[in-house]
């Protein structure tokens, strides 16, 4: 399944955080890690779009113990892992022969 | 719809910055009331607060209106609906699911316009008085005509079937001249006789003594001939109409006003007797409320008709006409009818004048020169000047809208992508309009409720009004107006909605437009000015008329004369001289009063005409104004009128006391009979050749006798004798003051000279011209106030439009001034634009009243459409306003940053 290359690191952000996968540690982990400034629209967007293609599943979280709203909680899918791989293959395989200056 | 409002703060500490309120209340009518739409709420908010934190609350804010229609922001909306659509089975929420012309599905719409004119509550108040000042202008306007127009009188049964009729009389000594009035003979064959009327009755209306018990006071009576109240087809009140013709008792019919002012509204009014002069007249009936017969004036008593003294004296004349007959062709066939029994009989027996008259049928609603009555043309006028307001009003709403409409551009591309549809969209604009109208239709009410209570007072002082100033029909005008406002305003926004391209308004931002787009808001504020200037100009010119009016040489003092008429219970005594001599006497000790005379005929008032004859001539030339008009003057008479002699003398005492043939003419009677000479000396013979020949001793300057408007005709003056008078002499005095008070006590001191004076009516001679001045001093005013609400609507349509275009074209002042360009030439940039939409709006106004000269001239007095002073105060006024206008615009236009402007998108 082909995915984009935002949607492919938004998979790898929400692997990485595991529990605490809720959109505003996805947006700052793709700042911080992928170096990526992203819009606050353009991950909800995105984090839409993975779900309704199945990639990713999502549940409502616990309401934090300080009070406020319970925020929504994702995780990746059977379907998003073997995404994530095809993509990290397909990526690995273009590799193969380049040789970077 | 999801909570517009941010997260509360947590227990113990400070709230935290909210975003921007208007662009997050917007964001969140569109987000769904889904838990993950208001995390992405929230989000923003979050993002908001660190933004605060790390550059400043306003760098925040515009970050955030710019998210709020960011296109990632718009298609995550687009997301979420076709998620709730896919789960709720293709259906949509709520009234979007629901038919056009659904209760539910407009109640829904109402609900959310009525929420986005609660957030946008400026512009929409301002919407709601512009329209509620139109609105209002219409309904206190619809009120006046249709008293005018439409209605009739009151209880009259179809009064567009009853004709007046009168005599056209030409060429007689008086010139030619339309008379209410028939010699009784004559009417009463035309009643009796003329084909095509079904009822017809004759009737006078007149000012008499009228006694209850202790009490006399004089009253409007109508003296009604057999069949009266059957051609009018009304009912009484209480008791019956007259039934006597002239055999039996005299009976008496109360208005329901006098029967509840001089008798509480009792019934056992009836048999009582009121004393109409010398005469008992028996109560028989009551009117019902608000009946004044065919006329508007109050009208407080209805007699029977006298048979024995009606021959000798002229009637007016109503009647019905018969089935099959209406209309202008129904009044000219029995005009023919009336004239073939008018040249059967011989009025010629009392009224010379009568025999060579032509009868016409007129409506009833015609004045007494048998043209409709000044007071409708001033109503037509003011009908259209209110039809103007509403028009301005309309037009400046639009234009607002249409601005609402592009910064909402991506809004309504958002709902039409979501499968709103264009009629939905339709619904909900038509649904803020209507919302709009309709407040402003409740708004107006108070104001109309003013306005008529004012109109009524100014126009129609004389009039019997019995319906409350927001009547059935004004308050069903009034819903209908403002439904009708409500759907012309949505028109042209609806046209530009509709033709919205939806990929291209999606990708916009709130700017845009364009040049077609600002031409059509110019447009909107030329039409505005133009308008506007048409009425200013109007208003310009009946102020105009009405300072020449003021200023009208009349030839006599008119506002400083007083013209006191006496009422006897006999009228017969007041014909006695010396009774006349003893008030005369009295006023001339009052230390209120500079002088007094007697005088029989006054200007204005009372116009005598006979004919003459000169040696010499063997007919006398005609003038345009008519005559000659004789006046008997008393000694003094002409120091109290203020009448100049311009040649001779006046009478002396001499020649009133023993009654000497000598008399005085006009200038232009002079200038006519005797050209180029002076008339001192000359012969003049009153009635026939053989006549005594009276000498010219005097020569007066012209005077006015009927009004403002009127041509030079023949007038000549007589010594007062005091063997003999005819009509009833009038007193004249002039007056220190003429306020109310001193008016009153003169007449109650009037009253005490003699004891047959039962009643002093002292007024004064202006208010003989007040019905012809009203018309312009209406139209100034009236006009006057509508002309400056419409400038100031105008002009603020010009500031919303350049404001408007100021706001949409910010990036574009910002690269100008970036590349070079000085702030004060965007400010002349931004300057020439207003003035040059308002000027264009300013030639045309002015052009469209010059290209209407031919229908405003004949209302003005003594200044044309072209006057140049006027069109040039006007010009200059609306210039120097729209100049006003632009400066804020074109200073907040020259005051952008570029630096931010360009940073923004």
């Amino acid at each position: 399944m082909a995915i984009g290359d935002l949607q492919y690191l938004t998979l790898l952000a929400v692997a990485r955080l595991g529990d605490d996968a809720v959109s505003r540690s996805i947006r700052n982990t793709l700042e911080q890690v992928a170096g990526r400034d992203v819009a606050v629209g353009t991950v909800f967007v995105t984090l839409t779009r993975l779900e309704d293609r199945g990639l990713l599943a999502s549940r409502q979280g616990d309401p934090p113990a300080r009070g406020g709203r319970a925020v929504r909680v994702f995780s990746l899918t059977e379907r998003g892992w073997e995404a994530v791989r095809e993509a990290r293959a397909a990526g690995e395989r273009m590799w193969e022969g380049v040789e970077a200056p | 719809m999801t909570d517009v409002r941010a997260e509360p703060p947590e227990e113990g500490r400070a709230a935290p910055p909210a975003p921007p309120h208007r662009a997050r209340a917007r964001l969140a009518s569109l987000v769904g009331d889904d838990a993950w739409s208001r995390e992405f709420l929230a989000e923003l908010d979050h993002e908001f607060r660190e933004r605060v934190r790390r550059d400043g609350r306003r760098a925040a804010g515009r970050w955030y209106r710019i998210q709020a229609m960011a296109p990632q922001t718009w298609r995550f909306i687009l997301l979420m609906k076709r998620r709730e659509s896919a789960r709720e089975e293709g259906t949509m929420r709520g009234s979007e699911r629901s038919g056009l012309w659904s209760v539910e599905g407009w109640a829904g719409d109402l609900r959310q316009a009525a929420r986005g004119l609660v957030r946008e509550w400026r512009m929409a108040a301002f919407i709601v008085l512009t329209l509620s000042l139109g609105i209002a202008a219409n309904s206190a306007m619809f009120g006046v005509a249709d008293r005018l127009f439409l209605a009739g009188p009151d209880h009259v049964a179809e009064p567009d079937r009853l004709v007046r009729f009168y005599l056209k009389v030409d060429g007689a000594a008086e010139g030619a001249r339309t008379a209410p009035f028939i010699p009784y003979l004559t009417a009463d064959a035309i009643r009796r006789e003329a084909d095509g009327i079904e009822a017809a009755a004759l009737y006078r209306n007149q000012e008499m003594v009228v006694g209850f018990g202790q009490d006399t006071q004089p009253l409007k009576v109508t003296v009604a001939g057999e069949g009266y109240f059957d051609a009018l087809g009304v009912t009484p009140y209480i008791g019956h109409f007259l039934t006597a013709d002239g055999t039996g008792a005299a009976e008496a019919v109360v208005s329901h006003n006098l029967w509840m002012r001089a008798f509480n509204g009792s019934p056992d009014v009836l048999g009582r007797t009121v004393d109409v002069g010398p005469e008992p007249h028996a109560i028989v009936g009551v009117a019902p409320r608000g009946f004044t017969g065919v006329h508007m004036n109050p009208m407080d008593l209805w007699i029977s008709l006298p048979t024995e003294s009606a021959g000798s004296r002229n009637w007016f004349l109503l009647g019905r006409l018969g089935p099959g007959l209406d209309g202008d062709i129904g009044r000219s066939r029995v005009s023919e009818t009336a004239q073939a029994v008018h040249a059967r009989t011989d009025p010629g027996r009392f009224f010379g004048w009568a025999k060579d008259g032509v009868l016409l049928a007129e409506p009833i609603g015609y004045d007494d020169s048998g043209q409709p009555p000044a007071e409708a043309a001033v109503a037509r006028l003011l009908v259209g000047v209110a039809g103007l307001i509403l028009i301005i009003g309309m037009a400046n709403v639009v234009s607002l809208l249409l601005a609402r409409l592009t910064r909402r551009r991506r809004e309504v591309a958002v709902r039409l992508a979501l499968g709103s549809g264009r009629a939905r969209l339709a619904r909900l604009l038509l649904s803020e309009t209507l919302a709009l109208a309709a407040v402003a239709g409740l708004a107006s009410l108070p104001v109309a409720y003013g306005a008529t209570v004012l109109l009524r007072r100014v126009l129609l002082p004389d009039v019997a009004w019995t319906e409350s100033p927001l009547g059935v029909s004004t308050l069903l005008l009034t819903a209908a107006v403002a439904l009708v406002t409500g759907l012309v305003v949505a028109l042209l926004p609806l046209r530009h909605a509709g033709r919205a391209n939806v990929s291209d308004d999606l990708r916009a931002g709130s700017r845009g437009g364009g040049l077609p787009a600002s031409r059509l808001h110019l447009s909107l504020a030329s039409a505005q000015v133009m308008l506007s200037a048409a009425l200013l100009l109007g208003a310009g010119l009946f102020m105009k008329s009405f300072w020449n009016l003021r200023l009208t040489d009349l030839g006599v003092d008119a506002d400083k004369v007083v013209a006191v008429n006496f009422r006897a219970l006999n009228p017969h005594d007041m014909e006695e001289f010396d009774t006349y001599r003893r008030a005369l006497d009295v006023a001339r000790n009052d230390p209120s009063v500079e002088s007094a005379a007697l005088t029989l005929g006054l200007p204005f008032l009372i116009n005598f005409g006979t004919g003459i004859s000169v040696p010499g001539l063997d007919s006398i030339p005609q003038l345009p104004g008519g005559g000659p008009f004789f006046t008997g003057v008393g000694d003094g008479y002409f120091q109290v009128m203020g009448t100049q002699v311009v040649q001779g003398r006046e009478f002396t005492a001499q020649e009133r006391a023993s009654d000497e043939p000598v008399i005085m003419v006009s200038e232009a009677m002079a200038a006519a009979l005797w050209p180029g000479r002076i008339p001192l000396g000359e012969c003049v013979r009153i009635g026939g050749s053989d006549s005594p020949c009276r000498t010219v001793v005097g020569v007066v300057e012209d005077v006015h006798r009927v009004g403002f408007r009127e041509p030079p005709s023949m007038q000549y003056y007589v010594p007062l004798a005091p063997g003999g008078s005819f009509g009833g002499l009038t007193l004249i005095l002039r007056a220190r003051s003429l306020d109310a008070a001193t008016l009153a006590r003169l007449g109650t001191r009037l009253e005490d000279a003699d004891p047959v004076i039962a009643w002093a009516d002292t007024r004064p001679l202006a208010s003989a011209l007040d019905s012809e001045i009203r018309p312009w001093y209406l139209g100034a005013t009236v006009l006057g106030m509508a002309s400056l609400v419409a400038l100031l609507v105008s002009l603020v349509g010009v500031y919303g439009v350049l404001a408007y275009l100021v706001e949409q074209r910010r990036r574009e002042m910002g690269i100008r001034i970036a590349l070079g360009a000085s702030r004060s030439g965007i400010r002349t940039l931004v300057v020439t634009r207003g003035l040059t939409a308002a000027g264009v709006g300013l030639v045309l106004g002015l052009g469209v009243t010059l290209l209407s000269r031919r229908w405003i001239d004949p209302l003005l007095f003594e200044t044309s459409a072209t006057d140049p002073v006027v069109v040039g105060s006007v010009a200059g006024l609306m210039l120097l306003a729209a100049l006003a206008a632009c400066l804020v615009p074109a200073h907040r236009a020259a005051g952008v940053a570029p630096a931010v402007c360009l940073r923004e998108e």
